[in-house]
């Protein structure tokens, strides 16, 4: 497998002549964006009916968390020719010369089995077939196939993002009912608004390296709207775990008013010239989506 | 992350060996004792999941 967008293309980073200490193959990880993976692989675990025991239940968000970090460190590997590219990937292990691309490689795939292995092996084979579908998808579908091709490529993508809940809810039902697919929906729809909010305010970085980001190949005002759109079609989507019993009273109220919240950032964002509101909804999506699983589970801890 | 090296057309001052293979070692060193720290809490995770699920597969259970 090759990076076939900008071969032979000069790289303008100047190299680290030592290798890498840990905390490069701790970053190799992504550990922010695997922080929120965990959380909401927390969530799927704690609403799912049943009970699973502590050890593992521990082990499941392990293997989510190690499993989302091996995908990440691949993902860093195929894409470290426009990581040297884009100013906020710029600093990573790989482009900086810190790490080998072929250990990083190494690093995620064996990570990567290992998780599913693990997960499989200790908790349930759901629960592992959904992981390692997600790891997959998120390292052929999005990475090698969808992000350099196609304005889409995050809407289709993000469905790597939104498997956590559904890992989480296997790995105690050790099954795939409404209430997970619900909580794939959330985190589905949620994904495109919240990445073309920072593709807004870095749609120079994505420009230069090549990648055909929704405000590079349609314009900023296509964006908006479908960002806006999407947001639209969020807020039902947000609500409807309540009426399928996954969620209570506490989280109708609350997604309904955290959704309406972001429709609100979305529609700023329209009538916004500057990037300014886009950072904000960008934080903000952050944010709604924390809260809201947050109200999941302490709505069930409550109970 | 931090994008804490941005090329620049100054020339760089030339680096140290000894200072950079004290370093090397360092790096080598961390990596290696991670690795076994690593592995030591896979093993024992093994261990642990073994043990509960044993328990869990009991009579009774």
């Amino acid at each position: 497998m090759t990076d076939t967008a900008f071969e032979g293309q000069p790289v303008s980073v100047q190299a680290d002549s030592l290798p890498g200490g840990v905390a490069d193959y701790i970053a190799l990880l992504k550990p922010r964006v695997m922080s929120l993976v965990v959380f909401s692989g927390l969530a799927g675990l704690v609403v799912a009916p049943g009970a699973l025991h502590p050890v593992l239940a521990v082990v499941a968000l392990l293997c989510i968390a190690v499993g989302a970090g091996a995908a990440g460190a691949i993902n860093m590997w195929y894409d470290r020719d426009i990581d040297a590219i884009m100013e906020r990937t710029r600093g990573r292990p790989i482009p900086q010369g810190r790490v080998n691309p072929d250990e990083a490689l190494a690093f995620g795939v064996v990570l990567s089995v290992a998780s599913v292995l693990l997960m499989g092996l200790a908790v349930n084979w759901v629960a592992a077939a959904i992981l390692g579908f997600a790891n997959a998808f998120y390292v052929f579908v999005y990475t090698m196939w969808l992000k350099r091709r196609t304005p889409q490529n995050i809407v289709i993508g993000g469905a790597a993002g939104a498997f956590p809940p559904m890992i989480g809810w296997a790995a105690v039902t050790g099954d795939v009912t409404i209430g997970p697919l619900l909580l794939f929906c959330l985190i589905f729809f949620w994904t495109p608004p919240h990445f073309w909010a920072l593709a807004l305010f870095r749609s120079g970085d994505y420009s230069r390296a090549g990648v055909p980001m929704l405000p590079v190949v349609a314009g900023e005002a296509a964006t908006k709207r479908q960002m806006l759109a999407y947001t639209l079609l969020l807020l039902p989507i947000a609500i409807a775990p309540h009426w399928f019993g996954v969620g209570g009273i506490a989280y109708l109220v609350g997604a309904t008013g955290l959704s309406l919240l972001f429709i609100v950032c979305a529609v700023r964002v329209m009538l916004d010239k500057t990037h300014r509101a886009a950072k904000q909804m960008f934080a903000y999506s952050i944010l709604y989506l924390f809260l809201l699983l947050a109200i999941l589970i302490g709505e069930k801890l409550v109970a | 992350m931090a994008n804490t090296t941005v090329p620049s057309s100054a020339p760089s001052p030339a680096p140290d060996p000894v200072l950079d293979a004290a370093e090397r070692a360092r790096r080598q060193r961390g990596k290696n004792l991670a690795l076994f720290f690593s592995l030591l809490g896979f093993v024992a995770l093994i261990y642990v999941v073994a043990i509960v699920r044993m328990g869990l597969n009991a009579p009774g259970h």
